[in-house]
């Protein structure tokens, strides 16, 4: 089990930074969906069966193929050497046969931002410093324990610690409302993403001319 | 080394290079990614400490109890899509009006 | 409600609150009224007044009763046992005051109604008065040292508007002004005394405090017998004797009156001759009780009072303005009442105010009347229709207004049979009584009689003067303003006729005793001093009244009477035929430019007295302003603090204007940083 998590913990953190560095989008894309993968790895280490399987499903299933399909309708591809697109021209970026000038190379990866940098490390090492003064009880895991289903036929089955059984027995005693709200939120997201996604018919016949470049 | 802090590290770590995303990316749909990347760090910390709550031993009553970490794990992950569904529709009426995503030329909110 | 109104102590209000109300209806809604409605209206709050007054006097104050008004507790201050006991309290002194006022004061509206019927601004000018009466009564009529000080300063808010009420020229704003700064000198002096005497008494209410039960009265009364701090008294006395002089324009802070003529004639007459001036008269008289263990405050008092009257008195000897004359002779009146109260003749002092009010009230208006029909074609503000010596024969133009104007001087003069022969008799046997009393050669007595008897004979020098340059001798005008001189409409000249019968009527109130023994002003007023001579007469002191008299003081009053009759006849009669004959003017000239030229200057300026105070006061003042306004106006405050701070903030907005940039990343940094800082401070920070 320790071989596991640490290989999958490996696994999410490259994919994690090549996701982050990667400049084409859907390298980064990729990256981003081994990332999760690895992560699911480390949920089923930490005995979360269930949720491992949700974030296969939730993450590779739905939202890599949301964002792959944006990606699609939107461009991605950037001035050479930068890491934003500095150039907006609606014609040129769709044109398919666009190719960079003859003579540049196109890096694979973008360059690093050192202020990012600098702003994301601090975060880490803060984190770090906080996770490292925990107290002693923080250093391992106890042994798991079974729990008691709910009775069926006069036999209370016992239940595995992470299973969907214990995930449903906690969502419907414990946390109802908070279910039924999230439901109701992920109902309002798919109306206002419909919203906002719907071509607007007065918007579309006239579009806002390009912005010039540089910031005023 | 399967371990508490182990698992926080990596949670840490993996929410500081979501965030270096965050921070460098200028596409609005990287950006997004990115934040994804943050979120899954969350959970990993959430995953984390039911496991270590699960281990701490105690009555019957408590088994569920030390599910509410696996709980929220699954409520960030629904609230992620939401947010994913409604970030990505807001990046296609942007670019719609821009002809871009990036996310520096959206400065109109400064007018 | 019927009941409510019946009931004096709520009655008692209305007494104020009439003219109030008056007044804001003039105020507010003046631009729609026509003069008839405007007037109406002011002259019904006032004459509503005194009405309502004039029923309460007769049925309780003469009768001895006095009232407490309904009221409330203001500014309550529970640590220091401070409040103000807001109410109304109308003893026998404060209805003599209430009648005074209501009573001329609604002749003088009245008279107004003619007077400032061309005026435009006549809504404006009523709204002021009705204030005025106002604030005249919340003065004499309040329970407590605050409202008459409230009173006090309403007053001189009222005389300021009036003064400058043509305020568009600069000089009647600029007596305005002239007046409110030198009655706030007073002020300050009476504010200080006001808390002397709360710092040794406990209490500003004379009668009713709910930390104080009986308030002054009583607490002066059970402290009388050596519990007081006679020191602190006295200090609290010419403190408030400071403000006395500011409001009743003694020396040193008389200047203003002179130039408060500027004001229409009939606000001269009630304002600055018949009430307002006497507020300083009233509150020591109020205060008798506090003022009779203050001996040396009131020696001064007595001193000043005869210092104003004989110094005023030689300045208006040779004024040419009219109402000049009479505004010195009022500044010199106010002294004798001064004089009066300074050697603890309190009765006396109202009994001159109160005879003052109706002669030298009389004598404005008909001044009033004069400038009215010469002002007809002369232009307003024209200064030649207030010059005596381009007057002269107006008796046949202005029958009514001559007659008038002969009574009033008579009675300014102390013409014998005419009232204001009793009140400044009496008022120069007080001094030469007390003369006698004190022994022993010159003293205070016999100084202040002297010094009266001679502001007594420029009295009744300047008065005839008056009559003969203005009413006698031949016009020296302009000629068209004689021709088209015409004697004033009945709403003036009936006031006239009113005051007239009241100038004559009023002195027999109070005979001298050496005619008869009958003196019904004494005895009515004899309650408000009765606790204050009890202490003076527990202590045999000089400043003691005594109700029976000897003898001898019979023939001391004979004596006086007759010096003094003499002196006003003969002083009048010697004025009167120089100046009825076409020569006067003349003759005044060739002594001006003659051997007498100098001292004649020097009163013709009035001893410099104005320039003096421009050089020591206000020059200085000037020159500190200017630099203060150099300093700290332009450079400190316009240049560093507003254009500084400007200039700071629109520089600083520059610089913090490009951390908005717009770019969603920005912010994100900053974002990131700032729970990046916050964690970090959670951390180690604990």
């Amino acid at each position: 089990m320790e071989v596991l998590f640490v290989f999958c913990a490996i696994v999410a953190l490259i994919g994690g930074v090549l996701c982050v560095v990667q400049r084409n989008a859907i390298y980064s894309l990729l990256s981003l969906l081994v990332s999760f993968a690895g992560t699911a790895g480390v949920f089923f280490c930490l005995d979360a069966s269930f949720v491992a399987v949700s974030q296969i499903l939730i993450y590779a299933g739905a939202i890599a193929v949301l964002f792959l399909f944006v990606l699609m309708f939107t461009d991605t591809r950037t001035v050479l050497g930068m890491g934003t697109p500095r150039v907006v021209d609606s014609r040129a970026v769709f044109n398919p046969d666009a190719k960079p000038e003859a003579g540049t190379r196109v890096k694979r990866f973008v360059l690093p931002n050192p202020l990012a940098a600098l702003i994301s490390l601090g975060v880490l090492a803060a984190m770090l410093f906080a996770i490292f003064k925990l107290p002693e009880r923080f250093g391992k895991f106890g042994p798991l324990v079974e729990g008691e289903g709910l009775a069926r036929d006069g036999i209370v089955p016992m239940v595995q610690f992470g299973s969907a059984s214990g995930i449903t027995l906690v969502t419907f005693q414990d946390f109802p409302l908070a279910f039924e709200v999230v439901s109701i939120l992920i109902f309002a997201a798919v109306l206002g993403a419909v919203l906002l996604a719907k071509r607007h018919t007065a918007q579309a016949t006239e579009p806002e001319p390009a912005v010039a470049t540089e910031d005023e | 080394m399967l371990e508490p802090k182990i698992v926080f590290a990596l949670a840490a770590v993996l929410f500081s290079v979501g965030l270096y995303g965050v921070l460098s990316r200028g596409n609005l749909v990287l950006l997004l990614m990115s934040l994804e990347l943050m979120l899954n760090a969350a959970n990993v910390a959430l995953v984390g400490v039911a496991r270590y709550w699960a281990g701490m031993g105690g009555a019957a009553d408590d088994f569920s109890r030390a599910h509410s970490g696996q709980f929220f794990t699954l409520m960030v992950m629904a609230v992620a899509a939401a947010e994913v569904g409604v970030g990505l529709a807001i990046i296609v009426a942007v670019f719609r009006r821009k002809h871009t995503s990036a996310a520096d030329l959206a400065t109109e909110l400064k007018h | 409600m019927d009941n409510l109104f019946k009931n004096p102590e709520v009655l008692l209000w209305l007494v104020p609150l009439l003219p109030l109300l008056g007044s804001a209806t003039n105020g507010l809604f003046g631009k729609r009224f026509n003069i008839a409605s405007s007037g109406a209206i002011a002259c019904g709050a006032v004459v509503g007044a005194f009405i309502i007054a004039l029923s309460l006097f007769i049925s309780r104050v003469s009768q001895g009763i006095t009232i407490q008004s309904i009221g409330y507790n203001w500014m309550v201050v529970q640590e220091a046992g401070f409040a103000v006991s807001f109410r109304l309290y109308a003893d026998q002194l404060s209805m003599l005051m209430t009648l005074i006022i209501t009573g001329v004061g609604s002749l003088i509206h009245i008279y107004s109604v003619g007077y400032m019927g061309h005026d435009e601004g006549f809504a404006r000018y009523f709204s002021y008065l009705n204030l005025f009466c106002f604030a005249m009564l919340m003065l004499v009529l309040g329970d407590s040292l605050v409202t008459l000080f409230l009173g006090w300063e309403g007053v001189g808010l009222c005389s300021y508007l009036l003064i400058g009420f043509w305020f568009k020229e600069r000089k009647n704003s600029d007596a305005g002004k002239k007046a409110f700064i030198v009655n706030r000198i007073g002020d300050f002096g009476f504010m200080l005394g006001m808390f002397l005497i709360f710092w040794h008494f406990g209490t500003l209410s004379y009668m009713d405090d709910p930390f104080v039960p009986g308030g002054l009265y009583r607490i002066v009364a059970e402290n009388s017998h050596g519990h007081m701090d006679l020191n602190l008294i006295n200090w609290a006395c010419v403190c408030l004797f400071i403000g006395a002089c500011g409001k009743s324009a003694q020396i040193p802070l008389y200047v203003w009156l002179p130039d408060a003529m500027a004001g229409p004639t009939p606000v001269s007459a009630l304002i600055h001759a018949a009430t307002m001036v006497t507020a300083g008269v009233y509150m020591i008289a109020r205060l008798n009780f506090i003022w009779v263990h203050a001996e040396a405050a009131l020696q001064l008092v007595a001193i000043v009072g005869a210092a104003t009257a004989l110094f005023a008195g030689t300045i208006g000897l040779v004024q040419r303005d009219i109402k000049k004359v009479l505004a010195y002779s009022t500044v010199s009146q106010l002294g004798f009442m001064f004089m009066a109260l300074g050697l603890g003749n309190y009765p006396v002092a109202v009994f001159h105010l109160f005879t003052h009010a109706f002669f030298k009230a009389l004598l404005f208006l008909g001044a009033g009347s004069v400038i009215h029909s010469l002002e007809h074609t002369l232009g307003h503000g024209n200064p030649d229709s207030q010059d005596l010596f381009k007057m002269g024969g107006l008796k046949k133009k202005l029958p009514v207004t001559c007659m008038v104007m002969i009574v009033g001087s008579c009675g300014l003069a102390g013409i014998p049979l005419f009232s204001g022969f009793f009140s400044k008799d009496a008022i120069l046997y007080t001094a030469f009584e007390l003369g006698s009393a004190m022994g022993g050669g010159i003293n205070l007595g016999y100084i202040v009689w002297a010094m009266g008897v001679a502001a007594a004979v420029c009295t009744a020098f300047y008065s005839f003067r008056l009559i003969g340059l203005c009413f006698f001798g031949k016009w020296r005008g302009a000629d068209a303003a004689y021709a088209h001189a015409e004697e004033s409409p009945r709403s003036m000249t009936l006031p006239l006729a009113i005051l007239a019968l009241a100038a004559i009527g009023a002195g027999y109130l109070w005979m001298p005793a050496a005619w008869l023994n009958y003196a019904p002003f004494s005895d009515y007023l004899a309650p408000v001093f009765a606790a204050g001579q009890e202490h003076l007469h527990h202590n045999h002191s000089v400043f003691a009244l005594h109700a029976e008299h000897s003898a001898d003081s019979i023939a001391r009053e004979w004596v006086n009477m007759i010096i003094s009759s003499v002196v006003a006849i003969g002083v009048s009669f010697f004025a009167f035929s120089i100046y009825s004959s076409p020569k006067g003017v003349a003759r005044e000239q060739a002594l001006a430019s003659g051997k007498m030229g100098a001292p004649y200057r020097l009163l013709l300026n009035k001893y410099y007295i104005d320039e003096l105070y421009q050089i020591l006061f206000v020059r200085p003042i000037q020159i500190l302003s200017d630099v203060a306004f150099v300093m700290i106006d332009v450079i400190f405050i316009d240049l560093i603090l507003v254009n500084g701070s400007a200039m700071a903030v629109a520089t600083g907005s520059r610089i913090a204007r490009r951390v908005q940039t717009g770019v969603v990343r920005h912010y994100l940094y900053a974002f990131a940083a700032g729970a990046a800082i916050l964690l970090a401070l959670f951390l180690f920070v604990r």
